[in-house]
């Protein structure tokens, strides 16, 4: 670090600093170089996030507590775990849109098991993370297999799922009547919510995968360019089986942590879901078009949208308009990191989107 | 035919210029095209073909000089725009869209007052365009499901639809058998007695007598020469095409050591494929091979087929003495395979990662214990490649799409070596490489051969086979028609056998 800065000094002796003392410049530099760390395309997230807490604590009521930051990072636990798993299929290449269906049918089966059936709470939650994982482990072996795009074949598992967990529970909650049970989706440890440690624990083990593995690089490698992979030797098959294995492991474990904090199954526990899982790993920064995204940056967005839906929350915003509002500023929060980031990004990174052809679409560009 | 040389020019291209950042595409050429004449367009890669006939076509603009139909100034912005001024390209990939029936095809990006289509009407118009190319097939058929012979035909009938003074054809007989040849010919010549000025493209010399009057030579964006047919021959234009042959390297091949006497590195037995008939083919240990051909000779193909990308192919590939039952990529690594695609923006590199990432890409064993990446060994394994191989590259952790073309193909390269390969396939490795990165690539190459490393390269000019290569294929038509060595011949009888002299 003491290197690094010096390089820093060095370069920019004579220009911003001639008028400094050496002593009062150093500190500045150390910022400058962990802003350089931080990397530039969290700038603009960072300051929507920066604006949106401002313009909260002077408008919203209570927003400003450490209650109220505790309620925000426990609810978006849920979501946030998913979104780590969906930050590997979107760098992937790929998405998944069955994730909210994913977590209804889970939580109804849960209730089943449980409840119905007398599954100790245990079992039964195994059971259903390996359901879980077994489906998205489906998804992506249907996916590769008959070179389905992802969108279509989650289309169709989001209808199956979800219609699956209505039959099952008459969409109608089961209570699950346990009090251990109910601590894992409501309880704290040392004034920490259970849920935020399960996503501050699986963030950690994700960051790693993504960073720090062989697995984690053939998912960018796949997801930048399959073509150049496929020749690098890479296995496209297990890339794309796994990250939909782990998209459908993690709805299965939000699942149960949203039961339990609701105490039932309940077969509507996921609806919308996809929306705000997909939203945060978008405004985290991560190319719907593939190879390019980091765990970070979804730590950030899914802080984001929690932030937004609870300020929204405290000003007594009609429900329906908070909708409205969520879809505008995402939007708005794509466009000013894409603008920051230099953008372009979404035109010259198209020919690598999916090896899937896209239907012909009968346009004469060269008559334009 | 008479009128080939007679009257006003219907084309006249005077002074075009075209710079890209660093070359030079074309550089003044003017040419001359008369009413009822056919004109061969002929020079190797990069001479300037597809510049030019870009611009004709509207899809570049010139940087200097002027395009002039029936003596008129013809603005060519748009390829619409050339249309309408009466300049028609068919493109080499037709542009027609399979989904589509014929007569679509035909009328596709037509302007239509009401935007309403009436059924009957299109057909009709549709069976006289076709019939203006002697053929009778039912505009109603969907476009994919017709021969290539047969989109050709349509591609052309769609172009005469716009009533071209000039009609250029790009390889248009690339995809057709012999038979489909002589009746496309047929259909070039009855086009030009009509009365249009025809500009053919091809790669195929022994075509060229057969359909055209005069000949065009580029070479490095200049025009070397325009000649009567009658005037010229096939030896003459390959010279003028070449120019005067780059000093031969000193850096002749192994002379002392014959490497075929080695055991056999690479070996394809009786491969059979759409594009390959029969082919047999073998890499000695620590010798370099290069295949030499025209586009569409079947050398994409081979390299497909050895590095296990082409399903479904007969014949045995056999690799340091195993045949490979399994055909993958991952399979072909394995077995101590690389291979460098002649895309490699599209299928060599991913431009997100960076220089080291790319480096060690193929061998994600070598630099991670129990799937986790050790930073150390990944740096070390990349700095000795780039070391070797000379990238230069700021640093390691530089993304891979900042480097000048040279220094990605060295990556691409690099990662094989950094795997431990003993067989490299390496298609136009020199493609939009400078001359010193070229020259550097190659010098690597005569080094690995030390080692024992067996090398299948096909290059992009005709020239570096005589700077590297101990042995030399020469294919047409999915085929070896001629082995040697760079010793025995010229490349000037090289440039002429792929072309289709015998």
């Amino acid at each position: 670090m003491t290197t690094r800065v010096r390089d820093h000094s060095a370069v920019k002796e004579g220009s911003t600093r001639a008028t400094n003392s050496s002593k009062s410049a150093r500190p500045t530099e150390t910022v400058k170089c962990l802003m350089q760390r931080i990397d530039r395309q969290y700038a603009g997230l960072l300051g929507a996030l920066a604006i949106l807490i401002v313009v909260l604590s002077f408008t919203a009521p209570h927003f400003v507590t450490l209650r109220n930051a505790t309620n925000i990072l426990q609810s978006v636990s849920f979501l946030g775990i998913i979104s780590l798993g969906m930050t590997l299929v979107i760098v992937a290449a790929e998405i998944d849109i069955s994730v909210g269906s994913a977590m209804s049918l889970y939580s109804a089966l849960l209730g089943v098991l449980v409840t119905h059936h007398r599954w100790p709470i245990l079992a039964a939650a195994f059971a259903v993370i390996a359901l879980g994982a077994l489906v998205g482990a489906g998804a992506g072996y249907v996916r590769h297999r008959f070179n389905v795009p992802s969108f279509i074949v989650t289309l169709a598992l989001l209808s199956t799922l979800a219609g699956f967990a209505q039959y099952l529970t008459n969409a109608s909650p089961i209570a699950i009547t346990s009090g251990t049970f109910a601590k894992l989706g409501g309880g704290t440890i040392h004034d920490v919510p259970i849920p935020l440690l399960f996503f501050l624990g699986l963030f950690i083990v994700f960051w790693f995968v993504a960073e720090k593995t062989t697995f984690g690089r053939s998912v960018y490698a796949v997801g930048g360019n399959a073509e150049a992979a496929l020749i690098a030797g890479l296995s496209l098959r297990r890339v794309r089986i796994l990250v939909f294995t782990m998209t459908g492991l993690l709805s299965a474990v939000s699942a149960i942590l949203l039961s339990s904090l609701i105490g039932s199954g309940n077969s509507g526990i996921g609806t919308g879901a996809e929306f705000q899982v997909i939203a945060a790993v978008i405004v985290g920064g991560t190319s719907l078009f593939g190879g390019r995204g980091k765990m970070t940056g979804t730590l950030l967005g899914v802080v984001f949208i929690g932030v937004l839906t609870n300020g929204m929350v405290l000003l007594g915003a009609n429900q329906y308009l908070q909708q409205v509002a969520q879809g505008l500023i995402i939007l708005a929060a794509v466009l000013v990191s894409e603008t920051l980031r230099g953008g372009g990004r979404w035109h010259h990174r198209s020919r690598h989107e999916t090896e899937t052809p896209v239907p012909n679409v009968v346009v004469n560009t060269a008559d334009a | 035919m008479e009128r080939a040389a007679t009257g006003q020019a219907v084309l006249a291209v005077q002074d075009l210029a075209k710079y890209y950042p660093g070359t030079t595409a074309l550089n003044g050429v003017s040419l001359m095209v008369h009413a009822g004449e056919v004109r061969a367009l002929l020079g190797k890669n990069g001479a300037g073909k597809s510049t030019l006939v870009k611009i004709l076509s509207g899809v570049e603009q010139p940087d200097r000089g002027k395009v002039l139909v029936d003596g008129r100034p013809a603005t060519l912005s748009v390829p619409a725009k050339a249309r309408e001024e009466g300049i028609v390209t068919v493109h080499q990939d037709l542009g027609i869209l399979p989904d589509l029936s014929i007569a679509e095809n035909l009328f596709l990006g037509r302007r239509n007052p009401l935007g309403v289509v009436r059924q009957g009407t299109r057909t009709q118009a549709a069976k006289r365009l076709l019939a203006r190319v002697g053929s009778d097939l039912d505009p109603r058929a969907r476009a994919g499901e017709l021969s290539p012979h047969n989109q050709q035909l349509v591609a052309i009938a769609r172009a005469l639809g716009d009533e071209p003074r000039v009609l250029i054809l790009d390889e248009p007989t690339s995809a057709l058998h012999s038979s489909e040849v002589d009746r496309l010919l047929e259909l070039v010549r009855a086009l030009a007695a009509e009365g249009t000025a025809i500009i053919y493209i091809s790669h195929r010399l022994d075509e060229i007598p057969r359909v055209a009057n005069s000949v065009t030579v580029l070479r490095d964006g200049r025009h070397i020469a325009t000649t009567p047919w009658d005037e010229t021959d096939i030896d003459t234009v390959v010279a003028q095409m070449l120019g005067r042959t780059l000093e031969r390297e000193s850096a002749r091949p192994n002379p002392t050591d014959d490497a075929t006497a080695r055991p056999e590195a690479l070996t394809l037995r009786d491969v059979t494929t759409t594009k390959l008939r029969r082919f047999n083919l073998t890499v000695h240990r620590g010798e370099i091979v290069g295949l030499w051909g025209m586009p569409g000779c079947g050398r994409s193909e081979v390299f497909r087929v050895c590095f296990g990308l082409r399903k479904g192919h007969k014949g045995v590939v056999t690799v340091n003495g195993e045949p490979l039952k399994r055909h993958n990529p991952a399979a072909r690594i394995r077995a101590a395979m690389g291979f460098s695609p002649d895309d490699r923006k599209r299928d060599g590199l991913v431009s997100g990662m960076s220089v080291a990432e790319n480096l060690v890409l193929a061998c994600p064993k070598k630099v991670s214990r129990w799937g986790v990446i050790s930073p150390r060994r990944q740096r070390r394994l990349a700095q000795t490649e780039v070391e070797r191989l000379g990238i230069k590259t700021a640093s390691l952790r530089v993304s891979v799409g900042a480097l000048s073309g040279g220094n990605q193909q060295k990556v691409v390269v690099g990662r094989w070596l950094a795997s431990s390969s003993r067989v490299l396939l390496l298609d136009e490795p020199t493609k939009g490489v400078d001359v010193g990165a070229k020259a550097e690539l190659y010098r690597v190459l005569r080094d690995l051969r030390e080692s024992g490393l067996a090398v299948l390269v096909a290059p992009t000019e005709v020239e570096e086979l005589f700077t590297a290569c101990d042995r030399i294929l020469v294919m047409r038509d999915g085929l070896v028609v001629l082995e040697t060595t760079p010793t025995r011949t010229t490349p000037e009888t090289l440039m002429a056998v792929a072309m289709g002299r015998d």
